[in-house]
């Protein structure tokens, strides 16, 4: 029986953790194929490209274990990016432009992302508002909310691309902390993208309100009885989920210098990868469980299959396909496994001992 | 915790002339029930005696209970199960609710983790929930850390124990704990429980093992119709004793079945097995015939229904109707050869709530309404009054949402449901559970005239009167194995098939 | 008030029987309440608002929706909330017509059809056998099919009267008609192209769209098969509760597999036609028409619970989206901002309408 317990454990354990699995084999099989993967530029772009579906994934990760979903996702990070650029060309100007000198470009920027912030925080309290307490179904609230807000992206940005002037920015956050190989992917970018994952981390695993998230994803009725507010935990997980998106939307378009209204139409939509990450890093689809770190590295891992793809010279035809048919094969493996759970609800341990001896001995008897 | 909750032998919990009414009937009419710290107290009583009812005015559901409850000599008013709680009660019901994703440390303590300023004490977390765990000698043997879904249904049982005693409570509400245990679970489950009452705490034992009863329990109290029978030491009474109490002399005459003779093999059911839920049973169901199933919850009465109306799987056996062997799991196969299977669960696999009572009626026999892929409900309309008429079903609406009708009505609609199909074996899980008398009377009477008319009934109840007075022959099951049979010529009363039902095997006429 | 959720009432007191008749005449007409409301507004927007042409403008602008959405009308009342793998099934059902229609238009459509179908039997498959969550296992779908497509033509499109050596290189079929047959190459692609992109220029007595006369029809059929056949009424037993009807005898799992061929094979058809608008098969076609559908069925009356609503509403759903668009262009409101109304007028109707039933004391919104 014990040992029965121990060999569950190691497989819910070994499952918990396989992105760390797919992770190193991927890895692996990357440096044999493609002996430039682990050169220092390449390892630059690589984690340049994580950075916008790793912040952005940290809310969804939330929402999830919170037992919803956040479809809006992709809306929210557009609207971060045009506001971000569209408010600081405003408040440039109105702060003097050039003539305004460094004052004028850093109280810009503030701002900016401030109203960044401001829309993604306010779109995700609406969504928050309407599943907790209006009792709307997630999926509902937030397919309407990617419309409107995708409509108040266009009409905001009038369909055009806003791209500004200053470079001052982008300089700051995409030059290397220190100039040396190996390291030099360490930007100002990246390290506010670690200071977000540890600190969502943290949140999740450290505090209370934490384990209390845990366990209005994983059984809200148990967790109401047990005095947690689970109305105000599943509010704030769609009011972090907007924060990052926007966030995350706003640092992408800096470092572009520029923002576009449909990023990722034609590409990778983020809704895609933030999703396929999410569940890959393990975190249950009915919720209850799940980690930032491991959804960081499922980006990690994906954006790896990503780089190694293009170095055989596929595009994103073939880097949609693969990341796909991950997220399809999970799915379905997570599916399948709780299905079988669900067959043997309730039976007796007994009764199959006994059914396991009898089968022994019937085929020992028909053996002699 | 403290080692000693209350002085031993102490009143706890004192009950004074409790009543609850529900709709129709008096669930509980003025009974005294009284629980001395550091006793096992079994309270017995057939289904619908008011166990349950009592227990969940204990557990603070009610709101509208009639009578005085005293905890430590206090009067207290238990009317929201957040007063129980702090009133010192403590319910360990058979669903757990668990949060299977989590582990066992975050599950003993939801609500409550231990911190060190913000910061989760993980530590002192584990540290706890092995105190806590140590109470039901589970320490050392389960990792706080594991998660729930890894832990065998014993344990966690044990675990909600556990969880329990961590609030200290004065009296802790066991219901029906050991009915999916195994002995030795059992045994286990026991030793924990007197360990636990020696330190003071009262423990309320709904049990109908009764041989359980004599292993654990000190006192036993008796409720019969909602009214207290009587109050006794354990070891002052027999097993016999208690069974009369339980039943009473009454005679269960207002639907005497009338003999009469049954006719060929309908159903044959040859090694059925379930892995892990019922094993190797066999049987025979004649045309006309009312076969009664009796068994204590647990014992895979419901389960053998399912696999023989097609709705979980057969792992080996044979099921023949007719004389021809039928591919099971497939209920619309085992639907067309004339079996159907009335659910014990009619809200959430019984009737459609939101669907009215003609489209629930119907739902079962769309493919014989309609013409190639047409539907044509008209072509049903005939027989359905008939049904509406046989039935009594109240309000005539047949437009009506099944939500609306009253319990026994809905349960109407739901023998109507499957009476539609025009089976050859019927089978009945708890046909009359949680309705009002007159409806009972009505579905009795039908099940009888469904008899005559040759239609086959496997009856599975935990109702002693209805199935001893019912059937006409009587198969008992006991942890998932068919372990005899009672003939009607040999004599069976409500006496005998609780004694069988409870493992006694000089009751039966044929026994395996 | 509009009444989305429910036909009928969930309450337990006979009390509220009254109620309930109430909310099922405001839910089953609530969308042409609101239709009739916009016809008002509408008459003030424009003299021309009540013309003949408007409303063909209205109804051909919402022809491929409405095969859309009729189709996903089918999961949703089969309760599972939704099909995202819409956008894809129609993209990829528009290159295979595109290259199947060297062979003639019966075989292009067949062919997207039969394409349609073959997915919607995986979703329903996993989906129904295993319960696996439907949203997320059709996005899934959704992104797997966009990079089969993307992956086949190497990310490029496909235009119907292309008809070079290396067009045969890739794709779904093509390389493969191409090795089986030689002719292929002689046929007049020209002629053919002409032939399918007139799909969606075929006009009935001059102004009624091909288009619009088929999405007519994908409804009247959905309809009867929804309210008319022993399917559909199998389907809303399912619908409402799964366990329930799976046991009444019902092959939940087929019933669910249904709904989804039924929802492939019908953007399969809208997939077709889209593709003969823009002349142009690409893996982005489809865009955009998972969300609209499932806004128009939701303002149809359709609740996500399952079971409940009609094709009649749908219809009405797909009509009053078509109808906001016309009167905020009418204002002269940009079709950006058009869409942040839109989305604001679900949100607020889907709020509300839960908001209510709530009241009620039935929350299965």
């Amino acid at each position: 029986m014990l040992k029965n317990i121990n060999r569950n454990n190691l497989i819910s354990k070994g499952n918990d953790n396989r992105i760390y699995v797919f992770l190193a084999i991927v890895f692996i099989v990357l440096a044999f194929a493609y002996p430039a993967f682990f050169s220092s530029p390449n390892i630059k772009a690589l984690t340049t490209t994580c950075l916008l579906p790793i912040l952005a994934s940290i809310g969804f990760t939330y929402v999830m274990i919170g037992g919803n979903f956040d479809l809006s996702i992709g809306s929210v990070i557009n609207a971060g990016s045009v506001v971000c650029m569209g408010q600081f060309n405003q408040f440039f100007r109105g702060f003097g432009g050039d003539a305004g000198g460094t004052g004028a470009l850093v109280g810009a920027w503030a701002l900016a992302f401030v109203c960044a912030i401001a829309i993604g925080v306010g779109i995700g309290a609406l969504n928050g508002f309407l599943v907790a307490k209006v009792k709307v179904h997630s999926f509902i609230v937030t397919i309407g909310m990617l419309t409107a807000v995708s409509g108040f992206v266009y009409t905001y940005s009038n369909g055009n691309t806003i791209s500004v002037n200053s470079y001052a920015l982008v300089d700051v956050i995409d030059k290397s902390v220190v100039s040396l190989p190996y390291i030099e992917m360490i930007t100002p970018r990246f390290l506010v993208m670690v200071a977000v994952v540890a600190i969502f981390e943290f949140v999740l695993v450290k505090t209370r309100w934490g384990y209390d998230l845990f366990m209005v994803g994983s059984n809200k009725e148990s967790a109401f009885q047990a005095g947690i507010n689970t109305e105000k935990k599943v509010f704030l997980s769609f009011v972090i989920s907007g924060f990052t998106a926007a966030i995350s939307g706003a640092l992408f378009a800096v470092s572009m210098n520029a923002a576009v209204p449909n990023y990722g139409e034609r590409g990778i939509a983020p809704l895609m990868m933030v999703l396929a990450s999410t569940i890959i890093g393990g975190t249950v689809m009915t919720g209850g469980s799940g980690s930032v770190v491991k959804t960081a590295f499922a980006v990690l891992t994906i954006q790896s299959i990503f780089n190694g793809l293009i170095s055989m010279g596929m595009g994103f035809d073939a880097q949609v396909l693969s990341a796909g048919v991950l997220l399809g094969a999970v799915v379905f493996y997570e599916s399948f496994s709780l299905y079988r759970q669900s067959l043997r609800k309730g039976e007796r341990p007994a009764l199959l001992k006994e059914a396991a001896e009898l089968r022994r001995g019937l085929s020992a008897g028909s053996g002699t | 915790m403290s080692d000693t909750v209350t002085e031993l032998g102490r009143v706890v919990l004192e009950m004074r002339g409790v009543s609850k009414q529900f709709p129709g009937t008096l669930a509980v009419d003025n009974v005294n029930f009284q629980v001395k710290a550091g006793e096992v107290h079994a309270l017995m009583g057939e289904n619908g005696a008011g166990k349950s009812t009592l227990m969940k005015m204990l557990a603070g559901l009610f709101s509208d209970y009639t009578g005085e409850i005293l905890i430590d000599g206090e009067p207290v008013k238990l009317t929201s199960p957040m007063l129980a709680k702090q009133a010192g009660v403590a319910m360990i019901y058979q669903e757990l609710s668990i949060a299977y994703n989590r582990s066992v440390q975050e599950n003993v303590f939801a609500g409550q983790i231990p911190t060190r300023g913000k910061v989760i004490d993980k530590r002192a977390l584990r540290d706890m929930t092995v105190d806590v765990l140590r109470h039901v000698k589970l320490d050392g043997k389960v990792d706080p850390a594991t998660p729930m879904k890894n832990i065998s249904q014993h344990e966690s049982q044990l675990i909600e124990i556990a969880k329990a005693l961590k609030d200290n409570p004065k009296i802790l509400v066991m219901d029906e704990p050991t009915s999916a245990l195994s002995t030795e679970e059992v045994e286990t489950m026991f030793a924990l429980m007197r360990e636990v009452k020696s330190k003071g705490y009262a423990i309320v034992y709904i049990s109908h093992h009764l041989q359980e009863v004599f292993d654990i329990a000190d006192r036993v109290t008796v409720l019969r119709d909602g009214k207290l029978i009587d109050t006794c030491d354990v070891k002052d009474v027999s097993k016999e004793d208690l069974v009369e109490m339980m039943v009473g002399q009454k005679m269960s005459d207002f639907y005497k079945r009338t003999d009469k003779s049954v006719g060929d093999v309908v159903l044959e059911v040859e090694g059925l097995t379930h892995y892990g839920f019922v094993h190797n049973v066999s049987f025979q169901l004649n045309k006309g015939e009312i076969l009664g199933l009796a068994g204590l919850a647990g014992a895979g009465r419901s389960e053998l229904g399912r696999v023989i109306g097609g709705i979980d799987r057969m792992d080996a056996g044979v099921c023949r109707i007719g004389g021809t062997a039928l591919k099971t799991k497939d209920m619309c196969n085992m639907v067309r050869h004339g079996v159907a299977y009335l659910t014990e669960n009619r809200k959430t696999e019984g009737l459609n709530l939101r669907l009215t009572a003609r489209e629930n009626i119907f739902s079962a026999i769309i493919p014989k309404l309609s013409k190639g892929p047409v539907y044509f409900p008209r072509s049903g309309e005939a027989a359905l009054d008939g049904l509406y008429e046989s039935l009594n079903i109240v309000p005539r609406d047949k437009n009506l949402t099944a939500s609306n009708f009253s319990g026994g009505n809905q349960q109407k609609v739901l023998l109507a449901k499957w009476m539609a199909t025009k089976p050859k074996v019927l089978i009945l899980d708890e046909p009359t559970r949680g309705v009002d008398v007159g409806a009972k009377k009505l579905i009795h009477e039908t099940i009888e005239r469904l008899a005559s008319e040759g239609i086959s009934v496997l009856l599975i109840s935990s109702d002693l009167p209805e199935i001893v007075s019912l059937s006409d022959r009587i198969i008992v099951m006991m942890q998932g194995h068919l372990i005899g049979e009672m003939h009607k010529e040999d004599g069976f009363d409500e006496s005998k098939v609780l004694l069988a039902a409870n493992g006694e095997r000089s009751v039966f006429s044929v026994a395996y | 008030m509009l009444h989305i959720n429910a036909v009928d009432s969930g309450a337990n007191a006979p009390a509220s029987i009254k109620k309930s008749s109430f909310s099922t005449i405001a839910n089953r007409f609530g969308v042409f309440l609101m239709i009739g409301a916009l016809f008002i507004v509408g008459a003030f927007a424009s003299p021309q608002f009540f013309s003949a042409s408007n409303f063909l403008n209205i109804l051909s602008a919402v022809s491929i929706l409405g095969m859309v959405a009729a189709g996903v009308a089918f999961v949703i009342y089969c309760g599972k909330y939704g099909d995202m793998s819409v956008p894809m099934v129609m993209a990829i059902s528009g290159v295979i017509s595109v290259e199947l229609m060297r062979y003639g238009l019966v075989p292009a459509i067949c062919g997207a059809v039969a394409t349609g179908a073959v997915i919607g039997c995986v979703n329903g498959v996993v989906i129904g056998k295993l319960k696996v969550n439907a949203i997320i296992w059709t996005l899934a779908m959704n992104f797997i099919l966009e990079g089969l497509v993307r992956w086949s033509y190497k990310g490029e499109q496909i235009y119907p009267d292309m008809a070079t050596e290396s067009t045969y290189q890739t794709g779904f079929l093509l390389p493969l008609m191409h090795s089986l047959d030689s002719h292929i190459m002689e046929i007049d692609l020209v002629k053919r192209a002409e032939a399918f992109n007139g799909l969606a220029q075929t006009y009935f007595f001059g102004r009624i769209p091909l288009m619009l006369v088929v999405m007519v029809c994908v409804m009247a059929a959905c309809y009867f098969v929804m309210s008319k056949t022993a399917y559909g009424n199998q389907l809303k037993v399912v619908g409402s509760s799964y366990d329930v009807g799976n046991m009444s005898g019902i092959r939940a799992t087929s019933v669910v597999m249904g709904a989804f061929m039924v929802s492939s094979i019908c953007a399969s058809l809208a997939g077709v036609f889209i593709t003969s608008i823009n002349k142009v098969g690409a893996f982005y076609v489809g865009q955009g028409y998972d969300f609209q559908a499932v806004t128009a069925i939701i303002l149809g009356g359709m609740s996500l619970a399952g079971g409940r609503g009609s094709i009649i509403g749908v219809f009405g759903g797909v009509f009053l989206m078509g109808l906001i668009s016309n009167i905020l262009t009418l204002f002269g409101v940009g079709t950006f901002t058009q869409k942040m109304i839109s989305g604001a007028i679900f949100i607020v109707v889907v709020a509300v309408n839960a908001r209510s039933l709530r009241k009620l004391g039935r929350d299965d919104a």
